[in-house]
């Protein structure tokens, strides 16, 4: 009988005060948050959260096309800053005619300028009080510097040039009093954005660490579609990725993770784009890029969303390409002339740290192991990548499936 | 936790906020726990049963009287709720012959020093029968006559699972010494190392006889 009570006491001893003893664990609390939550509403976003990453999804390939294709404004915008030069003379001519007649469109216009250009104009139509020929000086152009920021009124412009002369003549003394309103009316404008610095001070998010906290571990299945293309995505080729990322959770709401995608990414440039030592009799016209790489990313996400089975995050990381096999393919516009018609590398080089990574991720547990992801992500060039040294850039959505290490472990 | 933080979390529950619950639920998570560890064969059914015990104190927290520790109403809920999971699961409860363990001799159990886990994980080996006795009987402290109402079960069945989960955890402890004194002086290695060596050469024997017929 006393054994007996001795054998009860060590476990009675060993096991009644367990404080701390068993680590705290988020999934139990997720299943005990569910319980409570049996029989009310669950709250909407819940039903909205795939559709929200779908939406995410469509933007970043949306802004990925959006954001890289040729720049074909940019090349538009010396032509026609060359236009204005040819306009600037008129302008100075309008400048004066306008001011004196309708005095509303030519102050503003002014405003819209720099404040300097009051000066010349008032002195311009003083001058022309005295002298007509003004209309050519040079000072005048100074003015017109800063009415060719505002490209619209050139319609105007032409209309009023009809009847130039006659608003001259009978609008001479009327000059001053217009511009020394409009000198008062630039002082107000408060044009720069001002900075807002109460506003910051507002959403401080207090974060709190409790000292119980385990890192969590999780391995993961990608697979993923992209679309890849050089500098845009205009002319992008539909490419295939699968990799095995390995996550440790480091805070509370930061992950890290890391692990290796074999990508298969061909795309498609034009010649300009193709950097070679080789000299071509002649230049192709466009170059079809096939390439194989593995993808070794380091990426860091922070977790906006968490409740229960569902999470969204998003994230940022920086990946490297060990090129495995690139293979170029050359297209000449007509089939008569001659020239190389592929390369094969044959060395396929390393490039560390090549590539950004953006990602949005939202994940769903399936149950406390296992859970499914849907991750659109953007790969943009730090660096030129590949034989042909382009600017490679990615946009696309993977699914995924995870398995979470930690509930395999029993604390 | 000091007293007044506990009675402010308790008042948040009973308006139903969920912040409050989840810091209670943090606070007291390991105590809970660990009551539910010792009745679960294993934690997921542990952490189960601990989110239904603390479901009744969510949905019953003004049954509590301030009045009373609160540790000790949760620890009486976690522990009731326990046996109704038990209760629930009875079927697949029972039997396991104890012909071996019987004659297990009552060496000295008084200074031993195992650890927490290990107890735990020997407690968890147990049928489920027994091992809700033994945590009834030898930790909680109820008599065999209470036992037996609270499982429906009468006095004498309580008595003898608990005798029997008393024989097998000796036994375990046993075992578990033996398995230390192995490692300790390295008796075990030494053994064990003849044998692999030995079915390794009748191997290599057997083959080499093959090949020469």
């Amino acid at each position: 009988m006393e054994k007996d009570k001795d054998l009860d006491n060590i476990f009675k001893g060993g096991l009644e005060n367990p404080d701390g003893h068993p680590a705290y664990r988020e999934d139990d609390w997720d299943a005990m948050e569910a319980m409570l939550d049996k029989g009310k509403k669950r709250p909407g976003i819940i039903y909205w959260l795939p559709v929200l990453s779908g939406v995410a999804a469509l933007l970043l390939v949306f802004f990925g096309l959006w954001f890289f294709r040729p720049d074909v404004i940019h090349h538009q915008k010396p032509q026609q800053t060359a236009a204005n030069d040819q306009k600037a003379k008129h302008d100075s001519q309008y400048q004066l005619q306008k001011n004196p007649g309708k005095s509303g469109g030519s102050i503003q216009r002014q405003v819209v300028g720099k404040q300097d250009t009051t000066s010349p104009a008032n002195f311009a139509n003083n001058a022309t009080n005295t002298n007509y020929r003004s209309k050519n000086k040079p000072t005048l152009t100074t003015s017109a510097d800063g009415v060719r920021r505002d490209t619209t009124g050139y319609n105007q412009i032409a209309k009023n040039r009809q009847t130039s002369s006659n608003l001259v003549a009978f609008s001479q003394s009327a000059v001053i009093a217009p511009v020394t309103l409009s000198d008062k009316s630039i002082s107000p404008v408060n044009v720069l954005p001002q900075p807002n610095y109460g506003a910051s001070s507002v959403n401080r998010i207090k974060v709190k660490t409790s000292a119980a906290y385990r890192p969590q571990y999780a391995l993961s299945v990608l697979a993923s579609s992209d679309l890849n293309g050089v500098n845009s995505l205009q002319q992008s080729k539909v490419g295939t990725n699968v990799g095995l990322l390995f996550s440790a959770g480091v805070f509370k709401k930061f992950t890290i993770s890391t692990g290796a995608t074999y990508s298969a990414k061909p795309y498609m440039t034009d010649f300009a784009e193709y950097h070679t030592d080789y000299q071509f009799q002649t230049n192709p016209v466009s170059v079809q890029a096939n390439c194989r790489m593995l993808d070794i990313p380091l990426n860091i996400d922070y977790q906006l969303y968490h409740k229960r089975r569902n999470k969204f995050s998003i994230g940022t990381g920086v990946s490297s390409y060990l090129m495995l096999h690139e293979n170029y393919d050359f297209n000449y516009g007509s089939a008569t002339t001659t020239g190389p018609a592929y390369y094969n590398v044959p060395h396929p080089d390393k490039y560390f740290f090549s590539i950004l990574n953006l990602q949005a991720t939202y994940e769903r547990q399936i149950n406390s192991k296992v859970g499914i992801s849907m991750q659109p992500y953007m790969k943009l060039p730090l660096s030129n990548v590949g034989a042909s040294q382009v600017r490679l850039q990615t946009t696309g959505v993977a699914v995924g499936l995870t398995w979470n290490l930690n509930s395999l472990t029993k604390p | 936790m000091g007293e007044e933080e506990l009675h402010q979390l308790i008042g948040g529950c009973l308006k139903q906020d969920r912040k409050c619950q989840k810091m209670l639920y943090k606070a007291f998570y390991g105590f809970s726990m660990g009551i539910c560890l010792r009745y679960a064969g294993n934690r997921d059914e542990a952490a189960e049963v601990m989110n239904q015990g603390f479901f009744k104190v969510f949905t019953k927290i003004e049954s509590y009287d301030y009045g009373k520790p609160f540790k000790a109403w949760l620890g009486k809920i976690m522990v009731n709720t326990s046996i109704d999971y038990y209760r629930s699961n009875l079927k697949m409860a029972y039997a396991e012959d104890l012909e071996k363990a019987e004659h297990i001799s009552d060496g000295d159990m008084a200074d031993r020093n195992l650890r927490y886990e290990d107890l735990l994980a020997m407690v968890q080996q147990l049928p489920q029968a027994y091992r809700t006795v033994f945590n009834l009987f030898a930790i909680e402290g109820y008599t065999h006559e209470e036992i037996g109402e609270l499982l429906h079960i009468n006095a004498g069945t309580s008595k003898s699972n608990l005798h029997k989960a008393r024989q097998k955890l000796k036994q375990m402890i046993f075992e578990a010494d033996a398995m230390a004194d192995k490692r300790k002086y390295n008796g075990g290695m030494d053994f064990n190392s003849i044998v692999a060596f030995n079915g390794i050469d009748m191997n290599g024997f057997l083959f080499n006889k093959n090949t020469w017929e």
